[in-house]
């Protein structure tokens, strides 16, 4: 499978502070990838390098181009929805569309009008007229509308009603996503993009923590139901996190075998952020 | 640079600064308004006077003889005082805060996340902006004054008639209307590129400020003059702001005097604002290309 974004040693610093300690990585065609990590471990600082908005050092390829130079050719292949509402409040919706057709080549305005006429989103109103969640309906229906190779997401759906974030993903899978196409998403809401990804990262004071596919990860990381009895014992096995629900210990272990996991108790996989929570703790003790 | 683009991007500019059509528009009804008022105030005077056919057969007859050509340069002087000057006027104060505003208002509502997410390069934007600056506003007031200019002659005409005059004698072949008209876009495009340091100067705080872009693009300048003055005991800075103001001076003078405003050429200042206000264009460029705070 080929690379779309390939990072060797990208670091960034602004002044003392080290926000990309050298890091590598790389995103695969076809893949939806979650970024998760808390406020200043690097995110932002990741996707901005992505998308050309800021100097870096290091090696950084998107789709065979250096985002430091190329922006403008690169954004053909990418876009990217920063946060919500960073639509100017004086555009009119039929201005945005007609924005976007005359500048992006790969811009269908038929699908981004289809989008539009499912919700309640008036042509002649302008941008400052809408509600949040029907501005963030209006850019997700013209970015979805272009038909670029990397979408860049970064908290897509903060401070929208749960009602909007749900049909958000739908729209994102159903009439974006392709075996084609890729996605990177940063958001604090794991839960809601849990079921979407198909690679996880995890990122923490600037480094990399945890790079690995869903498949990979659940067959890595067991959470093991362990009656008081079988405490000491699941210990042993050097758990790394754990929690009490009704009594019983919870313990989150990366790398026990099967066998070892059921012999202890009930075994389940454990949610993203169960994990994420265990993977910053582990780091940081 | 790609055709559609950069309509595209120019037509973008429009949609967000009205002001550089409804400005012009505002000030050429007003004064219209004013002038209609003043011909009925100047109406009623001739009819008090009774014998209002005395009055304008004297007066015509004055004018058909011997002072034509005064006639003619009132009826010019007409057209450039009262619909071009205050135009004029209007057209640097919306230029000075369409200039400012244009590469700083995106990054305070954070909505250059979204142009930024656009196949479009900062140099592309920049120039879109300095198109509609040196090209579309002026062009805008222009065409504003020209129909103002246009609906002033007629508002004479029929004053004419009242009177029993020749309109046409008196007012249409007097106002060398054509030239009058080339001259308003030229008049107008001058004064643009007059403008041009300043507006350069204007991109270049507009691209680099984080707030307070107003202050920092006046108090700068005034800034610069006193610390010249208190230190060196000179006034170099404030002169060379004066003389370019100077010019303006030529610009109208060379309308009245030669008939087209094209006497800034002669100017070596008018030169070196050009020179200067593509360096500030081009660092402009590259501060909204390379700055890392709008995100």
């Amino acid at each position: 499978m080929s690379n779309v974004v390939t990072a060797r040693s990208l670091s960034k610093s602004y002044g003392e502070f080290n926000a990309l300690k050298s890091v590598n990585f790389s995103v695969q065609r076809g893949r939806i990838v979650g970024l998760i990590g808390p406020n200043g471990a690097g995110k932002t600082t990741i996707l901005k390098s992505i998308l050309g908005l800021t100097t870096f050092d290091g090696h950084l390829d998107v789709f065979g181009l250096d985002p430091q130079k190329d922006r403008h050719k690169l954004m053909q292949k990418v876009c990217f929805i920063a946060d919500v509402a960073v639509l100017p409040r004086w555009l009119k919706v039929s201005q945005a569309l007609d924005f976007v057709e005359g500048v992006h080549p790969r811009f269908n305005r038929e699908k981004a009008e289809r989008f539009l006429s499912k919700t309640k989103i008036n042509k002649n109103s302008k941008v400052g007229h809408l509600s949040k969640g029907m501005v963030t309906q209006l850019h997700l229906a013209l970015v979805l509308a272009i038909e670029v190779e990397l979408l860049v997401l970064d908290e897509p759906t903060l401070g929208l009603d749960i009602l909007y974030r749900k049909d958000f993903y739908n729209e994102l899978l159903t009439e974006f996503f392709d075996e084609d196409r890729s996605i990177i998403v940063t958001t604090h809401q794991v839960e809601e993009v849990e079921n979407l990804l198909t690679d996880l990262m995890f990122i923490k004071n600037g480094e990399i923590i945890l790079d690995s596919t869903m498949d990979e990860v659940s067959e890595r990381f067991v959470e093991v139901m362990v009656s008081s009895d079988k405490a000491e014992q699941a210990k042993e096995y050097k758990p790394i996190a754990e929690r009490e629900v009704f009594g019983r210990k919870v313990y989150l272990f990366d790398g026990l075998s099967p066998e070892v996991a059921q012999s202890l108790g009930d075994i389940h996989r454990p949610s993203i952020s169960d994990l994420f929570v265990a993977k910053m703790r582990e780091v940081s003790a | 640079m790609n055709v559609t683009t950069f309509k595209t991007l120019v037509l973008r500019e429009y949609w967000e600064n009205k002001s550089l059509s409804r400005t012009p528009v505002i000030i050429s009804c007003v004064i219209l308004f004013a002038l209609i008022v003043g011909m009925f105030t100047a109406q009623s005077f001739i009819f008090s006077m009774g014998d209002n056919q005395l009055f304008l057969d004297k007066g015509l007859s004055e004018i058909s003889d011997a002072n034509l050509s005064e006639l003619s340069q009132a009826i010019t002087g007409f057209q450039y005082g009262v619909f071009l000057a205050p135009l004029t006027i209007g057209l640097i104060f919306v230029l000075f805060f369409y200039s400012l505003g244009s590469l700083y208002n995106d990054r305070r509502d954070r909505s250059i996340l979204f142009w930024k997410s656009m196949p479009v390069s900062d140099f592309q934007t920049v120039m879109s902006k300095v198109f509609s600056a040196f090209v579309v506003a002026p062009s805008l007031t222009a065409a504003v004054a020209v129909v103002a200019q246009v609906v002033g002659l007629v508002l004479l005409t029929i004053m004419v008639w009242i009177n029993g005059g020749s309109a046409w004698n008196i007012v249409w072949s007097q106002s060398s209307l054509f030239t009058v008209i080339f001259n308003d876009f030229m008049a107008l495009f001058l004064l643009a590129l007059w403008m041009a340091p300043i507006l350069g100067w204007l991109w270049l705080v507009s691209a680099y400020a984080k707030k307070g872009a107003f202050l920092i693009a006046v108090f700068v300048p005034l800034g610069v003059m006193l610390v010249e003055g208190l230190m060196l005991g000179s006034a170099h800075f404030g002169t060379i702001i004066g003389e370019h103001f100077a010019q303006l001076e030529y610009l109208g003078e060379s309308m009245v005097e030669k008939g087209h405003p094209f006497g800034v050429f002669s100017s070596t200042g008018f030169w070196i604002g050009l020179v200067i206000s593509a360096a500030c264009i081009a660092l402009s460029v590259y501060i909204r290309r390379y700055r890392d705070d709008s995100y």
